[in-house]
């Protein structure tokens, strides 16, 4: 780079040197005809001419490094966007927010959906889910068809495992906590290709039923647990009261999905290895060398068609469908974030389109400058390249200012809503890819932008008399195409970027308002687990149970306490099978269920509606008859017309007798609101009661501090581990991706918006500014400020008419095409994008206001005088 | 590439360039005094013709520069002619003959 500008710098002097060694003979020689000094020389550079412009005439020629030329442009380009620092700072901010934007939303996209998860040679690592047909869900798997895959997928599979997610209560080091555990068959490191970092993987006999009391825990989990402590390997903790040794760690950059804090074996006994009925395995695989995902989908399937051969019973229907684990990870975040891609991309428009007028206004304004230069003999095509150059500094202004905003957006983004991504935080950062995307976003905006103005620019006006007074001219109307049609165009695109966060806003007020079937507000939920260890009977966690809902009862703020097994829109719950009463039915087609243990209360406590029927009361209890309740869905599907009180049916939980249905609720929806509802079945805590025991509690309004709530089971089991949550919290948690989207397009919007009046403000200011000749004669023949007013505003009115239509063509057009190419339905919501297209009109009209009443404010007199 | 000037003009001033530096390596000034001398005071070429149309032919290969002490001890920008320079110089003075002789031919003629 350095022997260019020097190579630059020699051809400059010798250009400087051959036309002063010019300069000097002719002096000398006008010496030597007997001038004095003072005259030689005067007369030498009065034929000499423009020296300067003899040199640029010179570099004209000679065009053979254009690298010298582009520095020149651009020191003239830096020079003359110095000198109008406002309109610099307007436009480079614009740019800023517009590239920096776009390049924190690559960054997203780029990291959570493109970047390979950190395994050695991840693209071969795949998940193996179980189909039921015709439907495409993923599902889990049952232990025989696992053991029946891992047999017979040698040839398209180098390796595989199996693993099932459980949560234990934790002691012994540290605080009690509950925590998440991964239990994986024996190829687990071997296919995932990684290694504890410290102590040991597992041995081969540890996988067997009685052996598998040894842990490997992660990296994360043993410095936020144990302090890092550097002789942990070889301690012992306590799973659920059960004693077991910490043999290994494993790497600092090793992660899973489901934040599983430690791995331990996975030993069934040899009878569960032939369950086919239950089906809870996850199985993860990696193939073989050239084989592809097709490839292997296609064996599994036909693993799994010969499995449904050979045992119809428990496999019918039964398919297999294999993912990348990137996919399996991040899928479901694509379409959202090819929403925000779109979002960003038009923002980044908006804003070159408003750069893009800037400049017209601001070429418009140096037409007398470029007219002079075009007559003094510069070419039309240098005149291009230096306002292109212009362009590209600003371009380039941008793109850093752009990088900044980017990484504080994405770090405020990723504080304000850490969980809304399926990637762990800190692989989420601006890096290479993102700079060199910024650059390449800033060339390409700064030629987009900086094109029609520099051709138009490059034209200049007629010299001589200034525009005349009339201000009418031929072509107006062509120019004023040109001079409009970006605002148009940016009036547009903010239509559609508004239509769409208008229709995102929509959706999340849906998902937001939908009645989840209950009341979560003031609930408190006090999350425990009654450990086999010390409650190894059920009457024992009956009575914790007992005990500790007699506490909260006793408090005068608690109004309802009762428990349940799990939390709805948890996806804690257990599906099970449910056998109805005077039905036969397949094994296959069992209708499936969520199953809740409850007591008593838990109806009241929640809000859940009694719709016919009655609730648990104490009696039943173990030893009763036993008895469920059901959701509304499963009255109408199960016992269509019929009143199902007194009916029975017998969930595939619990002691598997028939209970009789002693009660119909309202539905809950289960899983976040975006998924259909499940049909629902509450059997009694105390006939069933399970380890996992959630006290749902409601509170009277302004009950102080619900922290105070979890002493009341310390004071019944001071090593129980407690979680305390507001079930609003819990709930608006699983909204945190559609939090994450909606808050994006608000910033998006709201950026669009200003734009869009900002861009229009300028155009109309200007056109006054250039009119002001007119308007003068205007009032003084007698026309009203009022009527100048109206004028303008017309004028503004019709621009943003213009705009409007154009983006509600744009958004019809862009709902057509997302129809043809994503099969998604075009959604028209007529009275939606009407309040949005009548909304943008009002501001732009707004932003012509201040413009406008400037018209009002000329003196004939002093206009006149400048003229 | 200088606006306002007629390739006509223009490209006798190049074969005018080429003919002078044909007689040996001369610097721009003495080629504009060269070009007075020449013709009798009638052609005073301006620098600001002058230099970029020497820049223009260096360009195009046809002539060749290098810098060198004048006897005055100074140091100088001196042209000379390339083969193709030569060549060129040939081609342009045939053209040139023919045009010439074809406006010549339409000045004379009476009517």
């Amino acid at each position: 780079m350095r022997w260019l500008a020097s190579v630059f710098r020699k051809k400059e002097r010798d250009l400087d040197r051959e036309l002063r060694f010019h300069l000097e003979e002719q002096i000398k020689a006008n010496l030597a005809r007997g001038l004095s000094a003072a005259e030689a020389r005067r007369e030498a550079n009065l034929e000499f001419g423009g020296l300067e412009q003899i040199k640029e005439e010179c570099r004209d020629e000679r065009p053979s490094v254009w690298f010298d030329q582009f520095v020149q442009d651009l020191r003239y380009a830096a020079r003359r966007l110095a000198r109008s620092p406002g309109f610099t700072a307007v436009a480079v901010l614009t740019l800023a927010v517009g590239i920096g934007s776009s390049t924190a939303i690559f960054t997203v996209v780029n990291s959570v959906l493109l970047k390979p998860i950190p395994y050695p040679d991840s693209e071969r690592l795949v998940a193996v889910h179980e189909t039921r047909r015709p439907e495409p869900t993923h599902l889990p798997i049952a232990p025989a068809n696992y053991q029946a895959w891992a047999a017979q997928s040698g040839e398209v599979f180098a390796d595989l495992y199996a693993e099932r997610t459980v949560t234990y209560n934790l002691s012994g080091i540290g605080e009690p906590i509950r925590i998440r555990a991964a239990r994986d068959t024996e190829r687990f490191f071997t296919t995932l290709g990684v290694q504890p970092a410290q102590g040991r993987a597992f041995h081969p006999d540890e996988f067997l039923p009685g052996n598998d009391h040894v842990v490997v825990i992660n990296h994360g989990f043993w410095q936020r647990q144990f302090g890092g402590r550097p002789d942990i390997v070889g301690e012992t903790i306590r799973l659920d009261g059960q004693p077991c040794t910490i043999v290994g760690i494993m790497p600092p950059d090793f992660q899973r999905d489901g934040g599983k804090d430690l791995v331990m074996p996975l030993a069934l006994s040899a009878e569960e290895w032939k369950n086919a009925a239950r089906h809870y395995l996850a199985v993860f695989a990696r193939l073989k060398p050239g084989v592809s995902l097709e490839v292997a989908e296609a064996r599994m399937t036909a693993i799994a068609g010969q499995l449904e051969e050979q045992h119809p019973d428990t496999n019918r229907r039964r398919g297999a469908a294999v993912v990348s684990i990137l996919e399996n990870r991040t899928g479901e975040t694509r379409p959202l974030l090819f929403s925000l891609a779109g979002a960003v991309l038009l923002l980044l428009l908006i804003a070159c389109t408003n750069v893009a007028n800037l400049l017209l206004v601001r070429a418009a304004a140096r037409e007398r400058e470029i007219s002079v230069r075009l007559a003094l003999g510069a070419t039309r095509w240098r005149l291009v390249r230096q306002l292109l150059v212009e362009s590209l500094l600003l371009a380039l202004g941008g793109a850093l200012g752009g990088l900044a905003i980017a990484k504080a957006g994405l770090i405020l983004l990723l504080d304000y809503l850490p969980r809304a991504l399926p990637r762990p935080n800190y692989e989420i950062v601006l890096d290479g890819r993102a700079v060199a995307v910024a650059l390449a976003l800033a060339v390409l905006t700064g030629l987009g932008f900086g094109l029609v103005p520099a051709l138009q620019g490059s034209r200049g006006g007629r010299l001589g008399a200034p525009r005349p007074a009339s201000g009418r001219s031929r072509g107006r109307a062509r120019r004023q195409l040109g001079r409009y049609g970006f605002v148009v165009a940016e009036i547009g695109l903010a239509l559609i970027l508004l239509s769409g966060a208008g229709l995102l806003v929509r959706n999340f007020a849906q998902i937001a308002a939908f009645d989840p079937g209950f009341k979560p507000q003031g609930v408190v939920v006090l999350g425990t687990y009654a450990p086999r260890e010390k409650y190894d009977t059920p009457e024992k966690r009956e009575a914790f149970a007992g005990a500790v809902l007699d506490r909260l009862r006793a408090r005068p703020d608690v109004i309802a306490a009762g428990v349940t097994q799990a939390l709805p829109l948890s996806g804690g719950d257990t599906p099970v099978e449910v056998e109805i009463e005077g039905r036969v039915q397949a094994a296959d087609e069992v209708p499936i269920a969520n199953c809740f243990a409850i007591s008593s209360d838990y109806i009241a406590a929640t809000g859940i509606r009694l719709v016919s029927g009655r609730v648990f009361t104490p009696r039943d209890r173990t030893g009763s008859a036993p008895v469920t309740i059901i959701s509304e869905s499963a009255a109408a599907e199960w016992f269509p017309g019929l009143d199902p009180i007194g009916r029975h049916v017998r969930p595939g939980i619990g002691p598997h007798a028939w209970s009789e249905v002693v009660g119909v609720v309202s539905n809950v929806r289960s899983f976040g609101g975006e998924r259909p509802v499940r049909t629902q079945v509450y059997v009694p805590f105390a006939q069933i009661p399970v380890p996992s025991i959630n006290f749902v509690v409601r509170v009277s309004d302004g009950a102080a501090s619900v922290g105070n709530l979890r002493h009341e089971v310390y004071a019944v089991d001071g090593d129980q581990p407690v979680s305390v949550d507001r079930f609003e919290s819990l709930l608006t948690r699983s909204f945190a991706r559609q939090q994450f989207a909606l808050a994006l397009f608000a910033v998006f919007s709201a950026m669009a918006l200003l734009f869009a009046a900002v861009g229009i403000y300028s155009v109309v200011a200007f056109s006054v500014a250039r009119r002001t000749g007119e308007f003068g004669i205007r009032i003084a023949l007698g026309a009203r400020p009022a009527d100048l007013f109206r004028f303008v505003m017309a004028e503004a009115g019709r621009i943003a008419g213009y705009g409007v239509l154009v983006g509600v063509a744009g958004t019809f057009l862009l709902g057509r095409l997302v129809h043809s190419f994503f099969y998604l339905t075009p959604v028209t919501e007529p009275l939606l994008f009407g309040a949005i297209a009548a909304l943008l009109f009002a501001v732009a009209l707004t932003a012509s206001v201040i413009p406008a009443r400037r018209a009002t404010k000329i003196n004939p007199l002093t206009v006149l005088k400048t003229e | 590439m200088a606006s306002g000037k007629s390739d006509l003009l223009q490209g006798t001033l190049d074969l005018l360039i080429l003919k002078v530096v044909d007689f040996g390596p001369i610097h721009g000034y003495a080629i504009a005094q060269r070009l007075r001398q020449m013709s009798r005071d009638v052609l005073q070429i301006q620098q600001g013709s002058l230099y970029p149309a020497l820049h223009r032919l260096e360009n195009r290969k046809w002539l060749r520069a290098e810098w060198r002490e004048t006897e005055s001890g100074r140091e100088a920008k001196f042209y000379s002619l390339t083969e193709t320079g030569r060549k060129q110089l040939k081609l342009e003075q045939e053209d040139w003959a023919q045009i010439s002789t074809a406006i010549g031919q339409i000045l004379r003629a009476t009517g």
